[in-house]
């Protein structure tokens, strides 16, 4: 393939899988000259001739098009063995692997002509195929038109491109050199950095420290280790502001063990327990049997104080816990004691090394250690962080930065600035962004899909990071820059420093496989070493500020990414903003309300974001979240409104700009100001209460236990004669409409969910979903097929006794949720929701046109080119899961969508005659957006109705591969074994969504719906639901403070029984209704 | 005329709280009744009307350009969202539909069951049908995403042998308001032609007055057009007993028409399983409610023409009265309905019902059916008082009141329903844009411009039809009841 190297596009299918007998007519430009081929021309050579043509031709026409990676990358799959040959149209996975701050995420990505455009986990690395939001989305930021696409020096373009930046590069060397970069666990880059040695210093910056998970454990061991949860195997877990299902890393894989406790499926299962301290409410508290709110600050005191009550003596602070408080936290601590060894502690990244170490001191006392808990010896950590560059800047004559963006996410304390001007080579992600510098030069930064590199996963197990396609935009990597330091005469590429580290037996099996076998970090025993813990008091009054990453946008280093700024917030449901949450009695006191623009104050800097009352946070603080406020030129992070809805704001405030390096995560001593402005905030779920509906369907396990059939002793359905439906159900009328082959279907476990989004961006990615802007999702259209209904109830709370009353002046009678007193210490309930499938479906008979209609499969179809938009399907479906294009939201940049220049423009009809591929979008931003489209899919234009498909696509494809494997035999019915899985499914870190067909016995969603927690949501409707959903339990402790006999949902459904004895549900009362 | 000679004694003594007041006042010969109407057409329009037609043919342009936005760039434009996928153009089409009733009701029902006082307001009430129709028709044609190809819509043949659905109301309303629509043409242009012959023949008449060759080229082109559509009428006895016959049949189909597609747009939503939508009492409740808005826009509209056109003696106010008390009486049956969905709700056990009736009075929409109430209960109401049903301003802001409340019925129905449904995560809120408001507020400009054309160029009045309800006319009294004092022979 000697020429293949020099060429930057995809010649040919055979390039690619590294078939020597097309280098002959590789180096050709065009091959169409059949005949100058070899004589044993065959129907398969014209197929991969024709397959060249087509991508040469994709690959002119888009300038950016379809370009294979110079080097041999080894596809993977069960069917194909490395080095197998391509089938043109079948899209190709390869075993890659998504870097992050600590680890690494194992991916299958998949590959459509050359195309990465969605990626999956890696099941034979991590067991599971989740992952969790970001490396779905991370599939965007690879087409993201606003990256940087030049070389510059100086802030001009450089002619030789990466040529003359390595050439630059090469100049800069033996000054003295600072190096920051982000972090990252790739041994390649160890080993590089060794190799650089001491002609320069390194720094590493992340705006989140994790480190403290290693600091706390040094702290109490004495040794470089890091804990390794494994809650799968604790009964009790108590969660020390530990987010370990949200932000912190690694929540794919905690959420997936913590799910295992949680899916009960007999009365005799047993089911975990946890309890949650924390001060603003996140997915763990929301997913907490007893969650105790309190000052951030407060935690060490709460960690102190369950030591001591397991034995220990420690200083509680005064006045840093209530009696409340301390009673809750005793009979917590009685909990973990009767769970000794099955029990568990963690602490979270945002507290202090004091909390982890009392965590660890406890789990010790409990016997947790080596059982629930594994330590693992890891690298110590030798570099300096950011604060300690901008002090030692003054002894360097250059910083050579490896994608960190200091002036954004610095902290008030670093001078980013000085940084910049030092900054003589930097890898860019965005062409201009808040640490772009007029000097020195700039490379685009690849993405991992596009370069060769290195990882370990979060227990040490080396993953490759394989590039599916070509540097787009011929952009570098770390290691490339690296290596050119570490030997500037002969430079190694990435892909041979990758092979040289890997230094294993079978290079191909190794990125067939995307792992290295038995390379994980060494599990080591563990004694205290170290029982001296200073407690530090907690705030006593006044306001705190509580930083914390976001889920959508992490650190916002995903702020530019569509999918992920519409993501709602699985808390708040915001999308496109982050907010100043502060709890109900907070802002009654400061005068706020929901969606005034407030200044928070800490120390002497100040921002100006919008309040959030939130439910269940802590009272005297303020959640303050990282991520948003992103200035530069970032289209989609920072855009701006044109025409009708130019008013809107939008990207949030920057947290960074009160965050101090002495208070990363808990700031003492702040304020907040109504400034008596207001923000528009667009929420994707106003409402908070279920209003006493049975929609989720909960119990507690004691319940359970005692009446495992309580899901069919709610609802209507329950009270209603059955006189039988009113139509006859359309295949018990005709039964040969019915495949006795394929009948498909859900099932949603609602005790695993966590609500953590995964779901909702797979589908998005799986299923070209578009992103509509700020403006849209507050009008109510937004398009995500899947979405998480979130839900509070209350302990006290009768949404009857004031169901439909004007409450307020407001617009849409939500304004005053935020002041009632429910909201305190509500329960959490999530419900993913996307088209049920009816079989009785209610859309299908009002659609006029015959546009949606019932399959034989028991699928719920949508004819996209057959809709006419009358939109009576949404108004009839119950669900209100159907998702309308209102505007072309495909082909129109969402900053303007109502404009009409394009429209007035002379050109229009020329332009409609000849291209119906017009969009009003800008071209790069254009031809970049359809490069990450599913082809698989329909990209729908506007006036059409979609809605979730059951990912339709896939069954077909499978069922498709099915029979070409039966052949002449009959074995064509798609089995679990086939491995089908929806989008959604697949990616579920907590494996709560199951999918598959009823007419296999025994077949998982057969198992599943036998659960006798399944139920079928408006069961009353007689839709029969193919989705159908399986209760939550939680599991109370009857000796806590804050006990429930039944989830508070099931007191709102059921008011009279509020305050009842523990009898369930046996004498059932109509009064209810 | 001395008493030898005068009325039958029974006659004479009856009660004078007994005797009918006549459809037509003073004794009008019935050539001053032609005069009249013809008149109106025949002569130059007042001022007031130029610039009423300039006024709403400027709104029907901002409606066509309204339109021409929004297909160009999408529903969007519109207040629509998720959960309220149906807005304003659902409640202008209903609105519309609804006050189209009144005309066929009046001409076709009214006709069958001999009310003869139907005959001075049934061609301008039928005129309007026609428009209010129109307008109507344009709200389900533009409503849909995809409005090129909302000809799907219709049972047309097609190589992918598709046919629309016939399972789905949409549908059931292509056909009830298409068939309506061309009913009510048909019945009202029949009406027209022996009217038009007698404009056509009055048109040659006065040929002779024309004085310039301008006045005289229009007037060949009206005879020729007015001509052209009486389709050779000549009053003779063959056409009349066609004419009659006719009638009644066009009459007999008319009426079914006008209960069937009210019912049917009211299967829009009772067919679907939405709270608030899903109820058996719709149809007649839609029914009633067409007819009540339907002759609060015929009031309204009547009103200020008799005035205008000095009609007072044609359009009684016993005509008024007698339509007050069609609007007392349907506006009972509306707030009857009110009431008993209220009854229902709470009677069925269902708690969405309920919650969908309760959010309707105390919800975030409480002033849209409040607003409701006042005017389609309340004001009826009023006509129980006789000073009320025979004051024409007073009818005149009440029939606007009617309207308004009527719009208000259907805006509860539509956008209340769906903004908060089964479950409370997808609740929302609807707000029209400016986009909604003035494509509405367009198609009264399209309404006027059609009305206005009509009072301009047809006799708004049935001429043959009121010369037959003259006490003249009467054939079993001498000189068909003319008075000799008061006038009224020819």
């Amino acid at each position: 393939m000697g020429n293949a190297a020099e060429t930057q596009y995809w010649r040919s299918i055979g390039e690619s899988v590294g078939e020597m007998e097309h280098a002959d007519w590789a180096d050709r430009e065009f091959p169409e000259g059949a005949q100058e081929l070899s004589d044993d021309f065959s129907r398969r050579d014209f197929l991969k001739l024709m397959g060249a043509s087509a991508g040469l031709a994709g690959a002119g026409m888009l300038g950016v098009g379809c370009r294979r990676p110079e080097e041999i990358i080894v596809p993977f799959g069960t069917e194909q063995k490395p080095g197998q040959d391509y089938v043109h149209g079948v899209p190709m996975q390869f075993a890659t692997a998504m870097p992050t701050r600590t680890g690494a995420t194992p991916l299958l990505a998949v590959s459509n002509e050359g195309r990465p455009t969605k990626v999956e986990g890696n099941a034979k690395v991590s067991g599971r195929s989740a992952t969790d939001i970001f490396a779905q989305a991370s599939v965007l930021n690879l087409y993201d038109p606003d990256r940087a696409r030049v070389f510059t020096l100086n802030d001009s373009p450089m002619s030789g491109g990466k040529v003359d930046a390595i050439k630059k590069l090469k100049e800069l060397i033996g000054k003295k050199t600072a190096i920051l970069m982000p972090a990252s666990t790739s041994p390649s880059r160890a080993r590089l950095i060794e190799a650089i040695g001491d002609q320069a210093t390194f720094y590493v910056h992340e705006a989140a420290d994790f480190g403290v998970h290693a600091r706390g454990a040094k702290a109490a061991f004495g040794q470089d280790v890091t804990p390794y949860w494994h809650l799968d195997k604790a009964e009790v877990i108590l969660s020390l502001d530990c987010d370990f299902l949200g932000t912190e890393e690694d929540s794919a894989r905690f959420s997936g063990d913590f799910a295992q406790g949680r899916k009960v499926a007999k009365q005799t299962d047993g089911m975990n327990r946890l309890y949650s301290v924390e001060a603003i409410l996140t997915q763990t508290g929301a997913n907490a049997d007893h969650r105790l709110r309190t000052r951030a600050s407060a935690i060490p005191a709460a960690a102190a104080f369950i030591a001591n009550a397991l034995g220990k003596s420690y200083t509680v602070p005064k006045g840093s816990l209530s009696e409340k408080q301390e009673k809750w936290l005793t009979a917590a601590a009685a909990d973990l004691e009767a769970h000794k060894g099955k029990s568990l502690v963690v602490a979270g990244y945002r507290q202090p090394e004091a909390v982890h170490h009392l965590a660890h001191l406890i789990n010790d006392a409990l016997g947790n250690n080596g059982e629930t808990v594994t330590f693992l010896k890891t690298p110590a950590n030798e570099f300096g962080s950011l604060a300690d560059l901008a002090s030692d800047l003054g002894k360097f004559d250059q910083v050579i930065n490896l994608g960190c963006n200091p002036v954004y996410d610095g902290g008030t304390d670093v001078d980013g600035k000085a940084i910049v001007e030092k900054t003589t080579f930097r890898l860019v992600d965005y062409t201009e962004d808040e640490s772009h510098g007029k000097t020195g030069v700039c490379a685009p930064r690849a993405h991992y899909l596009e370069s060769w590199g290195d990882a370990r996963t979060s227990d040490g197990t080396i993953v490759p990071v394989q590039p599916l396609i070509a540097p787009l935009f011929g952009a570098m990597s770390e290691l490339e820059v690296l290596a050119v330091l570490a030997d500037s005469e002969s430079p190694r590429t990435a892909h041979e420093v990758v092979q040289a580290t890997f230094d294993g037996e079978n290079w191909e099996r190794y990125l067939h496989d995307g792992f290295k076998q038995d390379s994980g970090y060494q599990a080591v025993s563990v004694s205290i070493a170290n029982t001296e813990v200073t407690v530090s008091p907690a705030q006593a009054d006044g306001l705190e500020a509580v930083f914390t990453l976001d889920y959508s946008v992490g650190d916002g280093s995903y702020a530019n990414n569509g999918w992920c700024q519409e993501l709602p917030d699985p808390i708040t449901k915001i999308t496109w903003d982050n907010v100043l949450m502060v709890s109900r009695q907070t802002a009654e006191q400061t005068g706020l309300e929901n969606g005034k623009l407030a200044t928070l104050t800490v120390g002497q800097h100040t921002v100006k974001g919008a309040v959030w009352v939130q439910p269940g946070q802590a009272e005297g603080t303020v959640g303050v979240t990282l991520g948003y406020g992103r200035s530069g030129k970032l289209r989609i992070a920072n855009f701006e409104y044109q025409g009708q809805a130019k008013d809107i704001q939008v990207g949030g405030y920057n947290a960074y700009a009160v965050r101090g390096s002495s208070a990363v995560n808990v700031a003492q001593n702040a304020s907040l100001d109504n400034t008596g402005e207001d923000y528009p905030l667009s929420s994707t779920q106003e409402h908070w209460s279920m209003e006493g509906r049975p929609i989720v369907r909960e119990a507690t396990l004691t319940e359970f236990k005692k009446d495992a059939d309580f899901v069919n002793h709610m609802g209507l359905g329950a009270h209603a004669r059955n006189e039988g439906p009113i139509y006859q159900h359309p295949y018990k009328e005709r039964p040969r409409l019915a495949s006795d082959m394929h009948q498909w279907a859900m099932s949603i476990d609602l005790s695993a969910c966590t609500g953590c989004n995964a779901c909702v961006i797979a589908c998005q990615s799986e299923n070209n979903i578009p992103i509509v802007g700020k403006d849209q999702v507050a009008k109510g259209r937004e398009m995500h097929w899947l979405r998480i209904d979130r839900y509070y109830t209350g302990r006290d709370h009768n949404p009857k006794a004031s169901a439909g009353l004007i409450k307020d002046e407001g617009q849409n009678g939500d304004d005053v949720q935020h002041t009632e007193t429910w909201i305190d210490d509500p329960q959490v309930v999530n419900q993913p929701m996307a088209c049920q499938h009816c079989e009785n479906a209610p859309c299908e008979s009002v659609c006029p046109v015959n546009a949606t209609v019932h399959d034989d499969e028991g699928l719920n179809v949508m004819v996209y080119n057959r809709c006419v938009g009358t939109r009576y399907c949404s108004n009839n479906c119950a669900w209100k899961v159907r998702r309308f294009n209102f505007f072309d939201y495909n082909k129109r940049p969402i900053n303007d969508l109502y404009g009409s220049s394009s429209m007035l423009k002379p050109s229009i009809l020329t332009d409609w005659l000849t291209s119906r591929e017009k969009s009003n979008r800008r071209e790069d931003e254009w031809d970049l957006v359809k490069l990450a489209k599913n082809p698989d899919v329909s990209v729908r234009m506007r006036g059409v109705m979609e809605k979730c498909t059951y990912c339709v696509q896939r069954i077909e494809s499978t069922k498709i591969l099915k029979k070409a494997a039966a052949g002449a035999g009959d074995d064509v019915q798609v089995v679990d074994k086939d491995g089908l899985q929806t989008a959604c499914q697949q990616v579920c870190p907590a494996q709560a969504i199951s999918f598959g067909n009823l007419q296999e016995e025994g077949s998982e969603i057969n198992r599943e719906k036998a659960n006798p927690r399944n139920y079928e949501t408006l069961d009353f409707l007689d839709n029969r639901t193919r989705t159908t959903y399986l209760a939550k339990l939680r599991n109370p402790n009857k000796a806590m403070p804050d006990a429930y006999q039944k989830p508070f949902s099931t007191t709102e459904y059921h008011p009279e029984d509020a305050h009842g004895d523990d009898r369930g549900h046996d004498d059932h009362k109509e009064g209810g209704h | 005329m001395s008493e030898a000679t005068g009325q039958p004694q029974v006659e004479t003594s009856t009660p004078k709280e007994l005797v009918r007041e006549p459809l037509v006042l003073n004794n009008r010969p019935l050539g001053w009744i032609t005069d009249q109407v013809a008149g109106i057409v025949e002569g130059d329009m007042p001022k007031w009307w130029n610039i009423a037609f300039g006024v709403s043919f400027l709104l029907m342009l901002m409606c066509f350009g309204y339109i021409g936005y929004l297909i160009t760039t999408g529903v969007g434009v519109w207040g629509l969202n998720h959960p309220v996928a149906w807005g304003w153009a659902i409640v202008n089409f209903v609105f519309w539909i609804g006050i189209g009733h009144a005309g066929t009701l009046i001409s076709a029902i009214l006709f069958l069951l001999r009310q003869k006082w139907r005959t001075s307001i049934n061609r301008t009430a039928e005129a309007m049908t026609i428009f209010a129709v129109i307008c109507a028709g344009i709200f389900p044609g533009i409503h849909v995403g995809r409005i090129w190809l909302a000809w799907w819509l219709f049972p047309l043949p097609n190589a992918n042998d598709i046919w629309p659905q016939f399972r789905s109301p949409l549908l059931w309303d292509v056909f009830a308001v298409s068939t309506y629509f061309t009913v009510s043409l048909l019945f009202w242009y029949m009406g027209l032609i022996p009217d038009l012959a007698t404009i056509r023949d009055r048109l040659r008449k006065n040929a002779g007055k024309c004085k310039t060759g301008l006045d005289k080229m229009i007037n060949r082109l009206k005879q020729f057009l007015y001509g052209l559509f009486s389709m050779g009428w000549i009053g003779s006895n063959r056409h009349w007993r066609n004419y009659e016959k006719a009638y009644l049949l066009l009459a007999g189909l008319s009426t079914p028409l006008v209960l069937s597609v009210h019912s049917i747009v009211s299967f829009d939503f009772a067919v679907s399983q939405l709270p608030g939508w899903h109820t058996t009492i719709f149809p007649p409740y839609f029914v009633a409610g067409a007819i009540f808005s339907g002759f609060g826009m015929v009031l309204t509209l009547m009103i200020p023409m008799r005035t205008i056109f000095n009609l007072e003696e044609i359009i009684t106010v016993r005509h008024l009265e007698l339509m007050c008390k069609v609007i007392m009486a349907t506006g009972t049956i509306v707030g009857y309905a009110y009431g008993m969905e209220f009854f229902i709700a709470w009677y069925g056990g269902n708690p969405y019902e309920l919650y969908a009736f309760k959010n309707r009075a105390f919800g975030p929409y409480w002033w849209s059916y409040w607003i409701m109430i006042s005017c389609n209960v309340i004001s009826p109401q009023l006509f129980w008082f006789k000073w009320c049903r025979t004051t024409p301003w007073f009818i005149f802001v009440v029939s606007i009141f009617v309207n308004i409340g009527m719009w208000f019925e259907r805006f509860v129905i539509v956008v209340t329903s769906l903004h908060r449904d089964y479950l409370p995560s997808s609740w929302g809120y609807y707000s029209p844009t400016q986009v909604d408001i003035l494509t509405f507020v367009g198609t009264f400009g399209l309404f006027m411009v059609l009305f206005l054309l009509f009072i301009r160029y047809l006799p708004t009045i049935t001429i043959f039809e009121v010369k037959a309800v003259t006490p003249q006319a009467d054939p079993h009294k001498v000189e068909g009841g003319a008075d000799k004092v008061k006038g009224g022979a020819h």
